[in-house]
């Protein structure tokens, strides 16, 4: 190559690197948000009962948490649990009363359409404040269908499960519009290991939309306790139109856990993997009745979750509908729980 | 006794339309004197390329009219002696006098000012004031050509970018978004074939090559009734058909690629050919960018890098002055691949690449006029865009002895099948109708995936080899469409179209009426103020991956239940002209649009068809704005500056359908202000100077700006951040060598500056974690620095 056609291919080669190279720098935030925000979590559940040591009859509990996000370009901080919040609540055109605990018991009925009013406030972050008006929830009967009880060898991520029908009920036909939750938690275990999995599979009409699972473990005589994911496994049910209402569902009979090693030998690295297996243990599943605003949040939650913190995601917006000024939700909830034991499972099968 | 008296209010209104029929087209040629028809072409004297959007005027008749997209016009004129002013941009105006005593063809040659000394005659009207037309801009092709640009590749859709009301995407990139629209509701139009794909180098440059390029019109609003199917804009490039006269050809090198384009005529006089082909050389530079860069160096045998080519090519015959043929036609992909193969004592593997995109279209054109008032175009049309990628493995393990192949392809189509035939029909002086149909036979492959894998070991095959994926989709498109461009005064002027279109698609079908009126009024001899309002709507759905504009974004056409986007848009402005000096416009508009698209949140953007429907959120949105445009196409010193102010929104509020929670929000590409201002300088024959000067407000983003308690990064609304504003400035110098008498050929050197003042614009933001100081830091990533570029061209 001359001289010549050596600048020439100089030059070119640092006009194409010009090109492609690209340049980083930091700047400054110019958005709107300039702190962080409290989340305010709370639930209403009506349900009457009498307390001896009180000499009183309560119509409902509420109890609520307050945490706070962390503003993206503050430091860092480890604990994020509020306990220094004033909070205060209102029912329909009462007077607001503060409330010390994050329990309290209502004393007056509540009546479907009432309004509660809950603010929460504290020096350093925007003042919170959430309404949610009583919903129409009616009683709920929650069954097993014993007789549809089947061992399903490839189901689940195509492992063991056992598939059966959930029927339910409403003496009233609750209201539609309200939503209906399933909570489904399995047990599993293997020797001493235990590990709970929020996973369970469902036909249609209800969605199962969530196939995550977090664990609390004890291993070798010491428990471990994992992050909890703020990922219930939610199986929304669109509507109910007919009463009683009957949906398949799936749990998992054994699972098998891949834990993957490697070693460095001699300079190389080896790989091999060990299977853990779990067995069923038992299974809870929750049925709630809710208020709408709950469902919305429970969804973007669960999209942030599913992907949203990917940069391959589109992005999420975290939306409380009935909170104003911060995050979470203020739902009025009942549940309606049956549980599922080994024993049961035995019993079932062979029936 | 109510059933007569009905029968007579039937009567009655039946006889009162006869009576406006025949007041608004009877009588006007019962009562007027004796008319008669001058027809014929409008081309350039030594090319004989047929001029588009020439004007012709008639001085003592104070009338006006164009040529068409073909170059051919149609005047109706009374009787007796007549004036006629043919006038084009760039060439020297051509008066005529005429003894009209029956219809008569004229064809008609214009000089190019280039062949003139230094005398500009200029167009005494200017069509921008006279036209009902509004919202479409016509850049010559000249002027696109001085714009400076990145690599020195001359761009025509960046060129459009630098209209009022056009924006572009990411830095760097092709894609348009007019008026709030995105990049997949514009209709883009090269010899009247729709193109799905117009970007090179994943956006970064134009499928278009600027040297076969003769006219580019980009309608942002108040589309002619004969254009439908986009909401956004429609971009109409034509072709040069080639010079009938002598032959012709230019060679260019720039930085990023060569080009090389011949014309001349076959037949001389009556068949042209115009052939242009353009090649990068990325894959040449690759490996040796590849050894800078690493460490350590390619394999032998290896290599890896990618390309892209394109080819145009048209033939034009004319068999008399009554009917032309032209076909044409274009091809372009890009490649990106690899082929490596690593081994060490243990395992050898090999490893193949290869992602290919590109288009091909392919037009077959016949003009026939039928009468001095009716002039016909017959197309036949086929148009395809297709991405495929290959990926082969095969991995050899040498102590075990066991071969494992895994071969996969995955290739998405879209194909479009046009028959079109419209007409242009003046059967009056003051009116002038377009009419016609077409329709398109669409053919959709959207993901398509086969994969074949072995694994042989111990003399045992497993071997594993299935296809999977979407059928093919199959639909149709049917329109039709009438418009008519009626002089109702000197002074007023309306333009009503309509277009009919129906879509099937599984046995559903989509019937829409589509409605555009314009009017204009004159209220001034330069100065005219203009109205008009259309609906539109569009078919397909771009499902795209990202804001850039990535081969693997599919189109999918509507479903029984995705219905057809919707929009209704209004726009009204003045136009003004003072001859000679400039064109100034104002126009402001307002867009309503309907059943847009948008991925629900959190959906993964690795993008699968895969019940595709459920994936996606139906909403609304708004997008209104003002926008200022001086432009000056003629003299020493050409160049527009562009101003536009504008707001654009989207709702998702449907139930099951919520982004942002229901609420409005801005769009990602709502720019409050946007300014162009490109200018161009010639102080002697043999040097151009040209500057480009942008400034746009930063577009939108979604910034997660709250952690929660369990760590994950939220937005708490959608587009809640800005990216810093954008500007940049450009400059270029063209030398001309070789201009002068007796010399063989034209030689021109470009030397171009891209960002000269190297303002780091964004191209997207990142937010980084300080582990140490757990801080996080906002952090923006730019794309070009300052550029330079150089070119060189040689034309005979």
């Amino acid at each position: 190559m001359s001289i010549k056609t050596d600048h020439i291919f100089f030059v070119c080669m640092l006009f194409f690197i010009v090109a492609l190279s690209s340049c980083t720098k930091e700047i400054d935030y110019k958005g709107n948000e300039t702190g962080p925000l409290l989340i305010v979590e709370a639930s209403l559940e009506p349900n009457m009962w009498y307390d001896k040591r009180d000499n009183m009859t309560y119509y409902g509990m509420l109890y609520f948490t307050v945490q706070s996000t962390q503003f993206f370009l503050d430091t860092a901080k480890n604990s994020l649990l509020f306990e220094d919040v004033e909070c205060y609540l209102q029912h329909n055109d009462d007077p607001f009363i503060e409330l010390y605990y994050p329990i309290y018991y209502i004393s007056k009925p509540i009546n479907v359409g009432d309004v509660f009013r809950l603010k929460v406030s504290h020096p350093d972050y925007p003042t919170v404040t959430t309404e949610i008006v009583v919903p129409d929830l009616d009683d709920i009967v929650i069954e097993i269908d014993t007789k549809s009880f089947k061992f399903v060898p490839h189901g689940i991520l195509n492992q063991p499960s056992y598939q059966f029908d959930v029927v339910v009920d409403s003496k009233t036909k609750c209201a539609s519009n309200n939503i209906f939750l399933l909570y489904a938690n399995t047990i599993m275990k293997m020797d001493t290991l235990v590990k709970s999995f929020r996973y369970c599979w469902s036909d249609d009409p209800i969605i199962a939309n969530n196939l995550l699972y977090q664990d609390y473990s004890a291993f070798a005589g010491s428990y471990q306790e994992q992050k909890l994911m703020y990922s219930p496994i939610v199986l929304p049910i669109p509507e109910i139109t007919t009463w009683p209402y009957s949906f398949s569902l799936m749990i998992p009979a054994e699972v098998v856990n891949y834990y993957y090693y490697s070693h460095y030998s001699n300079g190389k690295e080896e790989y091999w993997t060990e299977e853990t297996r779990y067995f069923f243990e038992y299974c809870d599943l929750d049925f709630y009745i809710s208020n709408p605003e709950y469902l919305e949040y429970l969804r973007v939650m669960q999209a942030v979750q599913n992907g949203g913190a990917s940069i391959l995601s589109e992005p999420v917006v975290i939306t409380s509908p009935n909170v104003e000024g911060g995050l979470g939700y203020f739902r009025v909830r009942k549940s309606f729980s049956v549980d599922l034991t080994k024993d049961d499972i035995s019993e079932f099968l062979s029936e | 006794m109510v059933n007569l008296r009905q029968l007579y209010y039937a009567k009655m209104i039946m006889f009162m339309r006869i009576v406006f029929v025949a007041i608004c087209f009877v009588l006007p040629l019962v009562l007027s004197a004796k008319h008669y028809t001058i027809c014929g072409y409008v081309t350039d004297s030594l090319s004989s390329e047929s001029l588009l959007s020439a004007t012709i005027y008639s001085t003592n008749h104070h009338r006006g009219t164009a040529t068409n997209s073909y170059g051919f016009y149609s005047f109706t004129l009374p009787e007796g002696e007549c004036q006629l002013q043919f006038s084009y941009v760039g060439y020297s105006t051509q008066t005529c006098t005429l003894n009209l005593s029956s219809d008569t063809i004229f064809n008609i040659r214009l000089s190019s000012n280039n062949l003139l000394s230094e005398v500009e005659v200029l167009s005494e009207r200017k069509q921008g004031v006279e036209t009902s037309q509004m919202s479409a801009i016509e850049l010559p092709i000249n002027f696109i050509k001085g714009i400076p640009s990145i690599g020195g590749e001359l761009d025509i859709v960046k060129a459009m970018q630098l209209l009022p009301g056009v924006q572009s995407g990411s830095e760097g990139q092709v894609g348009l978004y007019v008026r709030g629209g995105g990049p997949d509701e514009n209709l883009i139009l090269f010899d009247e074939v729709p193109l799905y794909n117009i970007s090179h180098m994943l956006g970064l440059f134009s499928v278009f090559n600027a040297d076969i390029v003769k006219n580019v019109t980009l309608y942002k609003g108040n589309f002619p009734a004969k254009y439908g199917g986009r909401l956004s804009s429609v971009l109409d490039i034509r072709q040069k058909d080639g010079n009938m006269q002598e032959y012709h050809g230019s060679l260019s090198v720039g930085l990023l690629s060569a080009k090389v384009n011949l014309e001349g005529p076959i037949w001389k006089n009556h068949t042209s050919f115009n052939i242009s082909a353009r090649r990068t050389y990325f894959d040449w530079l690759f490996p040796l960018v590849y050894q800078i860069g690493s460490s350590e160096s390619m394999n032998p045998g290896d290599y890896m890098g990618y390309a892209f080519w394109d080819v145009n090519a048209k033939i034009t015959h004319r068999f008399s002055d009554y009917d032309r043929l032209s076909a044409s036609f274009y091809m372009g992909d890009d490649n990106m691949y690899s082929d490596i193969e690593t081994s060490d004592e243990d395992y050898q593997v090999k490893s193949k690449n290869n992602w290919m995109w590109g288009n091909l279209l392919a037009a077959l054109n016949w003009n026939h006029i039928y009468s001095p008032q009716l002039f016909s175009v017959a197309s036949l049309s086929y148009s395809r865009y297709r991405f495929s990628l290959g990926v082969d493995m095969n991995e050899y393990d040498i102590m075990e002895a066991i071969d494992t192949r895994y071969k996969m392809n995955y290739h998405s189509n879209i194909e479009d099948i046009i028959a079109r035939y419209s007409f242009d029909y003046v059967p009056h002086p003051n009116h002038h109708v377009e009419f016609g149909g077409q329709y398109a036979f669409h053919i959709f492959t959207p993901a398509v995936m086969s994969a074949y894998g072995h694994v042989i070991e111990e003399g045992q095959k497993d071997v594993m080899d299935t296809t999977y994926g979407n059928a093919p989709i199959y639909t149709h498109e049917a329109s039709l469409f009438i418009q008519d461009d009626w002089d109702i005064c000197r002074r007023l002027k309306l333009n009503v179209g309509l277009r009919g279109s129906l879509y099937a698609i599984d046995n559903k079908v989509y019937p829409n009426l589509e409605p555009r009126i314009g009017l204009r009024l004159l209220l001034l001899r330069d100065l005219s103020f203009k109205a008009s309002y259309q609906y539109i709507s569009q078919y397909v759905h771009l499902l795209s991956s990202s804001n850039l504009m990535l081969p693997i974004d599919l189109w999918m056409p509507v479903t029984r239940t995705m219905p057809p986007m919707t929009n209704h848009q209004v726009a009204a402005g003045f136009f003004y002209s003072i001859p000679n000096i400039a064109d100034f416009s104002v126009e402001g508009y307002y867009k309503s649009m309907n059943n847009l698209i948008e991925y629900k949140e959190g959906v993964s953007l690795i993008t699968s068809t895969d019940n595709w429907t459920e994936k996606i959120n139906l909403g609304r949105g708004w997008s209104y704005g003002v926008e200022f445009l001086v432009q000056r196409t003629v003299g020493k010193f050409t160049g527009l500056i562009g101003y536009t102010w504008s707001r654009t929104e989207r709702k998702f509020d449907r139930e099951g359908m919520l982004i942002n929670g229901g609420k409005k929000f801005p769009a990602r590409y709502d720019r409050t202000h946007d300014l162009s201002v490109s200018l161009q300088y010639r102080p002697t024959k043999l040097i151009d100077l040209s500057a480009t000067f942008i400034y746009g407000t930063g577009a939108c983003g979604t910034l997660a700006t709250q952690i929660m308690p369990d760590g994950f990064a939220v937005a708490t609304s959608r587009n809640n951040y800005r990216l810093p504003d954008y500007h940049r400035l450009d400059l270029g110098i063209n030398f001309h060598f070789d201009r002068r008498k007796g010399r063989y050929g034209e030689h021109l050197l470009s030397v171009g500056f891209y960002n000269i003042y190297n303002h780091q614009n964004p191209f997207y933001l990142y937010v980084e974690y300080d582990y140490g100081t757990k801080k996080r830091t906002l952090n923006q990533v730019s794309l070009f620095p300052i550029l330079p570029s150089i070119s060189y061209s040689f034309k005979f």
